[in-house]
């Protein structure tokens, strides 16, 4: 529950906006750290597969080579070892971060966006409509996400008229799903959230006052409300993006929602089982840069947290 | 009247069931097969081994498990539980010698007819006695039933002429429709557990097998364990030390070798070659190996596009780089192979036919002349297990240049036999691992156009010609037909066959005498705990 | 009270209604033709037939429904079509083997989360507190199947001091061999006991600051006596809350720890059923997962209002 709302002046939502909570994070000691990490991994995302010195599927010669170990003459070093395929690990590992990325900041998005949408509705119009979508909410909330997921990608060869929106999107069926269920996974939590937020906010006076000079409940919703909700909406996206990684890269060691021989991260661990103890810096490498991704964004959701100095929140 | 889904679906799955076999005779049985032309041969298959009795031996075989239906053995497990529990006529030792099962002693004065002793007194589990008339049920049965081996067994099946006659209670004799030289060798096929003619397998359901073989089935529950007792009544039970034998079906194929490496499980059917040296260096476990005629293939399903166009076989024959797949696959354990079956250590292999070379190039201006001047993409159907998805990678990451795009569609192991092996509509190609047999048994389990295993769904009737020539031929003669069999196949690449595969079987450090078998059988009846 | 009682129980039977509406949705209604789904498309026709003929597929969805709910409550789960035996004859020992290290890890993980939540709260700012804030921030960040790799690969691996695959002899009990049970617990726990002592603590924390606790230290109570009579006290409310969270949660994780160390629980049995498109087992895994969860919400939401006074007395 929001204790000190804030009563600004309503506006509209404005892109500088949605940074802000951001920005604002950067001040706090935990931001400081947080944010950093986050937009070196977004870079990598962006920028990974140029930087690779080898490409994450192209089969060597030179297999189980450790990290850190010089290279033959005229050949670049494998920063981070190879495997049992002689494909360079960092490349790899470069590689895979953009659908890891990609995934789980889609899905959040798509999730937050949608929970955000109902969740306010729900709160500010209230009644039966409000009772109803709540129920349904907790029936989805009493599925683990990564139930729902399981759930979901188990019918997914059946589905067919995904092929046709995969092949729009260039991707493979199994990510447009995932990202689907994501979205379905994390709304109802947004929407639980924002609607508490929304049921604090509507008693504002400012609220009162639009509603009185008639402005249309969608006017009221978008113009008044979420402006205030922002700083709320900028926590629960952040852990949702923290959720949506996990998930995501749990799928991929389930060997779910990938394909061989794509450089998932989740899958480079799944897939090193057999040479665990000849190799282990194989599994390791993805495993610390899934938990460099995740702490920085555990700490940037603290910094916005702290810059706000709201009371803590429940994390989900 | 419908009976519960799920035991019809089962019987169903039982009857309709085309299941991978895998196991049968090495390359160079030719030459032990030549030895008993004529011959006759008495039960010394048992050398005398002394051992510690007692213990009970853990074992993790592959885990996918449908039937305990002798005639439809195709999984690892399924026949492990065969060689426990069962027995044939004539089995194959390591070392390629051929002794006596259920036959005492045999005899064939033209390579024709067979005339086969049983021993005395031999019973199944349930007391009853095992006799001629249930060897002749189980072989009728297999062509009645158009059984998976009913493809090797060519010879013998009715339909071309061939009979197994009942002499007397201890008497069988097979005719065959023209002589077959391998034909003993082919006898000790993996399926071909004598069954009992007054309990028809058909109505067992999966949790119970009746066997004569050294152990008895106690329990069986897929997907968890299968438990074994020492038969006492065995006729060579002196020689049997283990007092039971467990299986478990551990999910991964890693959990079972790790399993094997921290002291949890006694023997592990199949090593991936990456695990050898851990293995060897755990303290737990050793790594057990032995050359093969087994081979990895990828099967191209000819029925449907691309793969009923030649040029696009040949293409993918090209765009295959052999060198790669024994080096990353196999790690150097095992041979270059040349899209046929005959292992080169086998006399009836030819090197003069040429072994395809990886040439991107070529494979492109094929594909082009086929239609598939902008690159072809093709699903490659494999599975966790076995080295399938390793072949599937190598093959996508060399077919690339060839303008080929592989994706890998990866099926649990579980289920691959029964459901995406022989499946003519879904799937275009797939990883296959099939068990080292002799050139016979190989080429006529799959390339003949009868086979019920014919996993390119091809008709050749030249080829099924060449083949069924050669089983009477002698030495030169089947050298002869061979090769042109080996060029023929070459030329039509039905199936891309880059490398034979060596057996790795690990064992424990505290049991002797279970070793690798050529053709990867688990002969695990004559260990012993070492203390 | 009372009436508070009895709205949380039907509101309870309307998510369960939910839940189980969710899984049948998907799973039946979703894909279209539920036969092709499970055997694929080239099966004979004969054995489509047969199954379809078998699960009533010929019948309206909401039919199919309404036996299945039947069926449940009166304790049929269905056959496995992969083993063909009842689910709950399957699931019998693996719910056991699942619960085993269920209890265990919220045992170990719950009250020591407490506690270091308490005392990280009261230390707040000290190095100590830096420490464990920092160790549990990363404990809550990696993946479990991370988690246990890492174990993996330094305890089993390198170390050799345990085994890596957690097999149970089937008929066996996980307790036979206690020390199988020790890495996917641990893996269990670490994230547990993330989660709960980072709400602890931060709720201690609030606590300490309340204008009512304040006044406690004012009057000159004794420290042990303020913290744990009353800021405590106070901080558990939302602690609890968290605690089945965290339950929902280490539902989900069971079945990624089960896969990593391959032990025979639920969560296998799951990932099992999801491969081989074993219908019936997945929903009933499914409805068990969603339905320990909510009730466990109802749980804490009975805890929740039996301990704050407000919420006692007002009902």
């Amino acid at each position: 529950m929001i204790e000190k709302a804030t009563t600004t002046r309503p506006s509209s939502v404005r892109i500088k906006d949605i940074f802000k909570p951001f920005a604002n994070a950067f001040r706090t000691p935990a931001g400081r750290i947080g944010l950093p990490l986050v937009i070196l991994h977004v870079l990598l995302a962006v920028f990974g597969s140029y930087l690779a010195p080898y490409s994450p599927t192209d089969f060597s010669d030179a297999t189980y080579v450790r990290p850190f170990t010089d290279a033959a003459e005229g050949t670049i070093p494998h920063i981070l070892g190879t495997d049992q395929f002689g494909r360079d690990v960092f490349s790899r590992l470069l590689s895979g971060a953009r659908s890891i990325i990609l995934i789980s900041a889609i899905g959040s998005i798509l999730g937050v966006a949608l929970g955000t949408a109902i969740g306010m509705s729900s709160g500010y119009l209230g009644g039966k409509s409000d009772e109803i979508i709540m129920r349904v909410a907790d029936g989805l909330m009493s599925f683990p996400s990564l139930l729902l997921a399981l759930l979901v990608l188990s019918v997914s060869d059946s589905l067919v008229w995904l092929d046709g929106v995969s092949s729009v999107f260039a991707t493979g069926k199994e990510s447009i799903l995932v990202i689907g269920t994501m979205a379905i996974v994390h709304a109802p939590r947004v929407a639980r959230v924002l609607r508490s937020a929304t049921l604090t906010i509507k008693t504002q006076e400012y609220v009162d006052s639009a509603r009185l000079r008639g402005e249309s409940a969608y006017y009221i919703i978008f113009k008044e409300i979420l402006p205030n909700a922002l700083p709320v909406l900028a926590v629960e996206g952040s852990v949702r993006f923290s959720y949506a990684i996990l998930l995501a890269s749990s799928l991929g060691f389930l060997g779910l929602g990938v394909e061989p021989p794509s450089p998932d991260w989740g899958a480079m661990i799944s897939d090193s089982r057999s040479i665990l103890t000849r190799a282990p810096w194989v599994p390791l490498a993805p495993a610390a840069a899934v938990a460099s991704l995740v702490v920085g964004v555990n700490l940037l959701t603290e910094g916005i947290r702290d810059a706000q100095k709201l009371p803590t929140e429940l994390p989900e | 009247m419908t009976e519960k889904l799920t035991s019809s679906y089962w019987s169903r799955k039982q009857v309709s069931r085309r299941q991978l076999m895998r196991g049968a005779a090495l390359g160079g049985a030719g030459l032990a097969g030549a030895a008993l032309i004529g011959c006759s041969s008495d039960d010394s298959g048992s050398t005398k081994v002394s051992g510690n009795k007692g213990g009970t031996l853990r074992s993790a075989p592959d885990i996918e498990l449908s039937t305990t239906d002798p005639a439809f053995f195709t999984s690892d497990a399924e026949a492990a539980i065969g060689w426990q529990a069962g027995e044939n006529l004539i089995v194959k030792q390591h070392d390629l010698t051929l002794s006596g099962g259920v036959a005492a002693s045999w005899e064939t004065p033209d390579q024709r007819e067979y005339t086969f002793k049983l021993r005395e007194g031999n019973k199944f589990h349930d007391g009853e006695d095992v006799t001629a008339d249930d060897v002749k049920f189980t072989f009728d049965r297999i062509f009645a039933l158009e059984a998976p081996p009913a493809g090797q067994l060519g010879s013998l099946d009715p339909a071309n002429g061939g009979s197994t006659e009942v002499i007397d209670d201890n008497t069988v004799k097979m005719t065959l429709d023209k002589p077959n030289a391998f034909w003993l060798n082919t006898l000790s096929f993996y399926q071909g557990k004598i069954a009992p003619q007054h309990d028809d397998p058909g109505n067992w359901g999966i949790g119970k097998y009746v066997g004569s073989g050294p152990f008895r089935m106690t329990t069986n529950v897929p997907g968890e364990a299968t438990q074994f007792e020492r038969n006492a009544d065995y006729w060579d039970a002196d020689n049997t030390f283990f007092d039971a034998i467990q299986f478990y079906y551990l999910p991964e194929p890693e959990t079972r070798i790790e399993s094997l490496k921290g002291g949890q499980l006694d023997q592990v059917n199949r090593l991936t070659p990456a695990s050898v040296p851990e293995v060897n260096a755990s303290g737990n476990a050793r790594a057990s190996q032995a050359t093969s005629a087994s081979y990895m293939t990828l099967a191209m399903n000819t029925l449907i596009a691309p793969f009923n166009d030649i040029r696009v076989r040949q293409a993918v024959q090209a765009a295959t780089n052999r060198d790669q797949n024994l080096a990353k696959v196999l790690e150097g354990l095992g041979a270059i192979a040349n899209d046929h079956p005959i292992a080169p250590n086998d006399p009836h292999y030819d090197s003069g036919v040429a072994i395809p070379g990886y040439d991107p190039k070529k494979a492109k201006d094929l594909l082009t002349a086929a239609g598939y001047a902008d690159g072809l993409d093709v699903p490659v159907t494999t599975m966790g297990a076995a080295n399938h998805e390793e072949i599937a990678l190598t093959f996508q990451e060399y077919a690339r240049d060839a303008g080929i795009n592989a994706t890998i569609d990866k099926k649990p192991e579980d289920e691959y036999w029964s459901k995406w092996w022989l499946n003519r509509e879904d799937v275009q190609m797939l990883t296959v691992n099939w068990n080292g047999r002799n050139p016979d048994a190989a080429l006529s389990i799959v390339y003949h156009g009868d086979a019920p295993w014919n996993e390119t769904f091809h008709q050749d009737d030249a080829l099924d010609g060449l083949i069924e020539r050669a089983r009477g031929e002698d030495l030169e003669g089947r050298k002869a037909t061979y090769s042109a069999i080996q060029k023929h196949l070459v030329e039509q690449a039905y199936r891309v066959i880059p490398v034979f595969s060596s057996t790795l079987m690990g064992v424990g450090n505290n049991v002797q005498n279970i070793e690798a078998h050529p053709s990867r059988w688990p002969f695990l009846s004559r260990g012993y705990f070492a203390s | 009270m009372l009436r508070f009682l009895l709205v949380r129980f039907t509101l309870i039977f309307i998510t369960l209604a939910v839940v189980s509406l969710a899984i049948f949705g998907v799973t039946e209604v979703l894909p279209g033709d539920v036969a092709e789904a499970i055997l694929g498309k080239s099966r004979t026709p004969g054995a489509l037939e047969t199954l379809r003929e078998q699960m009533g597929l010929d019948r309206p969805a909401w039919q199919r429904y309404v036996e299945w709910i039947f069926g449940v409550l009166q304790g049929d789960l269905g056959n496995s079509l992969v083993q063909d035996r009842p689910v709950t004859e399957i699931l019998g020992s693996r719910l056991q083997n699942s619960l085993v290290l269920a209890i265990t890890a919220f045992l170990i993980s719950v009250p020591s989360a407490i506690l270091v939540g308490v005392w990280a709260g009261v230390k707040q700012g000290s190095n100590a507190d830096h420490t464990v804030s920092v160790i549990s921030l990363v404990a809550i960040s990696l993946p479990e199947f991370v988690t246990g790799f890492i174990l993996i690969v330094v305890f089993s691996s390198t170390l050799n001091w345990l085994p890596s695959s957690s097999l149970v002899m089937p008929g066996a009990s996980p307790l036979d061999r206690p020390i199988i049970l020790i890495m996917p617990i641990a893996t269990m726990t670490a994230v547990l006991f993330g989660y709960i002592m980072r709400m602890t603590r931060a709720n201690v924390i609030e606590a300490l600051n309340t204008n009512y606790v304040r006044t406690a230290i004012l009057k000159g109570l004794p420290r042990w006596q303020v913290i744990w009579k009353h800021a405590v006290p106070n901080a558990m409310l939302p602690t609890i809350s968290v605690i089945s969270i965290n339950v929902g949660w280490m539902l989900g994780g069971l079945i990624i720890v089960e896969s990593v160390f391959a032990y025979p629980g639920l969560g296998l049995s799951l990932i099992n059923a999801v491969n081989r498109r074993d219908l019936p087992m997945l929903q009933a895994i499914s409805l068990l997962i969603a339905a320990t969860y909510a009730i466990s919400n109802l749980f804490a939401d009975l805890a929740y209002a039996w301990l704050n006074p407000r919420i006692r007395i007002s009902s």
